[in-house]
């Protein structure tokens, strides 16, 4: 047999109580699992660190039957139960319709299979996908250790340009950006209860060992998205090496507002640039009160990697995602963009 | 919209304390049923077990192969409740109750079917290792797509790794198929 799984514990939760119940239970112990395609590979690697031991509880929370829904009300918003598969929401008619950004970017994880079984709640907390995170013979910062390895060693691809702190990840989730242009808040549940956190509070910075600010007995419960206004354009554009499975070299989410060929307001998340979902208010600024011309936007694409901080080998970053800015906000301005 | 509503976990949730609440522990190995291609394969398995491992080991079904093990090759992949899936990272104990379908699946007897048929009419096997998870991606595409696009044919096998790149015999195959070019 193979077994690269240690010996664990298994239980199906009925209930969010008693996901909950367990988790308290168990401690560090325990942790959920969703889809797994993030976890079960985490514990097959033996990842650990002081704040993250090895799972030896496992406690399953796709058999809570209110986990797995999309419900949308008009003129209040959409709310989908944190287990939902990427493939449920990308195929769902009404986030297509009314949330057609997170449809692209639920679209673009990775590969159908994944896409099959993973969930938003996993997309949005699953681990870095940095290299040396992912082997247990680097005792990086993320993990513990004293030190990043990415800095000094290969970082071409799946890290920071943004020069923010001392882990130099690149947030691999490609529905946080969409959801971050679209205000969504992360409904959460815990021991005390439950509490609704704004998606811009989520995610933590790079100084930190976890990267949102879900405790380990708290879980993800639901994803609501309020009704956008009727004249929001937005587009998700992303940019990677394979045309299936890669994390984003770069993405890009942009909401916008548009009235009488005037932009009354945007907003542009970047992803796959920065240790978290990256908005960039000061190009939001660039547009806000213009009017839709592409002029315009080339400044406001100029802008949003200013702040721009390359490590030696990702400089092709900057260009990249300024150009992935113009195209987004030109293709949600209905504007074509020149080749 | 529903909510989850106030949580009272000063006492143990209610679903813990019914009838079933010593069923419902935390354990290391269970017992349970699997429908694979149709038949109900009652086993015990280990918590840890994965599905691939159980196919392979447990019930002796070897069709599925195994490659890296982790999400990152698709050679595992086989059709849960009508979608692809990686059995590599699929607890046994989470598949119970679903529908499964497996390479095995596919034959009746020793009588290929037609996309089988077609992979060996179009040379569409080099190693043949990442053959039973192609069969398996396609069979899942032209079932909602029965005449599919090249492109479509691309992207419904893209999670699986070919690692002798027979990707355009394999492409062909599928067309092949898809347009009734096999014969039977
Ligand atoms: S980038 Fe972050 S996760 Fe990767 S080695 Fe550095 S500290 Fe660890
Ligand atoms: S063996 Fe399952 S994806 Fe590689
Ligand atoms: S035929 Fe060898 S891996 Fe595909």
């Amino acid at each position: 047999m193979l077994y690269e799984i240690p010996q664990i514990e298994h239980v199906n939760a009925r209930s969010t109580e008693e996901a909950i119940y367990w988790l308290s239970r168990y401690g560090d112990k325990a942790k959920v699992i969703a889809g797994g395609t993030d976890l079960l590979s985490l514990i097959k690697d033996k990842i650990n660190g002081p704040q993250m031991p090895i799972p030896e509880v496992l406690i399953n929370i796709k058999t809570i039957p209110e986990m797995d829904r999309i419900d949308y009300s008009p003129g209040k918003g959409l709310s989908i139960g944190a287990t939902t598969t990427l493939y449920d929401i990308e195929s769902s008619n009404e986030v297509r319709e009314k949330f057609g950004m997170l449809a692209d970017a639920a679209h673009e994880v990775a590969t159908n299979q994944i896409r099959n079984m993973g969930t938003i709640g996993g997309n949005l907390v699953q681990r870095p996908w940095c290299w040396y995170f992912r082997v247990p013979q680097f005792n990086c910062y993320k993990k513990g250790g004293p030190q990043c390895y990415a800095i000094s060693g290969s970082h071409k691809y799946y890290f920071s340009m943004l020069g923010l702190g001392v882990c130099v990840m690149a947030h691999p989730s490609d529905t946080a950006p969409a959801l971050m242009a679209l205000g969504a808040e992360i409904v959460v549940a815990g021991e005390s209860g439950q509490r609704r956190v704004p998606i811009d509070g989520f995610f933590l910075g790079p100084q930190e060992v976890f990267e949102t600010v879900l405790k380990p007995n708290e879980i993800i419960t639901e994803v609501f998205i309020p009704e956008q206004p009727p004249n929001t354009r937005g587009s998700f554009l992303k940019s990677r090496l394979r045309g299936t499975w890669d994390f984003a070299l770069s993405s890009v989410a942009a909401r916008l507002q548009i009235t009488n060929g005037s932009y009354d307001d945007a907003k542009i998340i970047l992803g796959g640039v920065a240790p978290f979902p990256f908005r960039v208010p000061l190009a939001e600024d660039a547009l806000r009160g213009k009017r839709v011309d592409e002029e315009v936007i080339s400044l406001a694409a100029a802008v949003a990697v200013k702040r721009a901080h390359p490590l030696a080998q990702n400089g092709y970053k900057v260009p990249l995602t300024q150009n992935l800015v113009k195209r987004a906000l030109m293709s949600a301005s209905g504007l074509e963009a020149e080749v | 919209m529903t909510s989850i509503g106030e949580l009272r976990l000063h006492m143990e949730p209610k679903t813990l304390v019914d009838e079933n609440r010593h069923q419902n522990q935390p354990r290391r190995v269970r017992r349970i049923v699997l429908s694979i291609n149709g038949d109900s394969h009652s086993i015990e398995v280990d918590a840890r077990s994965t599905l691939a491992e159980v196919l392979r080991e447990n019930l002796r079904m070897t069709g599925t192969k195994l490659g890296c093990n982790r999400s990152e090759c698709g050679t595992c992949t086989l059709i849960m409740d009508g979608r692809t899936v990686f059995s590599c990272t699929i607890l046994a104990v989470e598949a119970e109750g679903k529908c499964i379908e497996t390479i095995e699946g596919l034959a009746s007897g020793s009588d290929l079917n037609p996309l089988q048929k077609a992979f060996i009419k179009n040379d569409a096997l080099q190693c043949g290792y990442c053959i039973p998870a192609m069969l398996m991606a396609a069979t899942a595409l032209l079932r909602v797509k029965m005449e599919p696009t090249e492109d479509d044919v691309r992207q419904g096998i893209a999670g699986v790794y070919c690692r002798c790149g027979a990707y355009p015999n394999i492409v062909r195959a599928v067309l092949d198929v898809s347009r009734g070019q096999v014969d039977c």
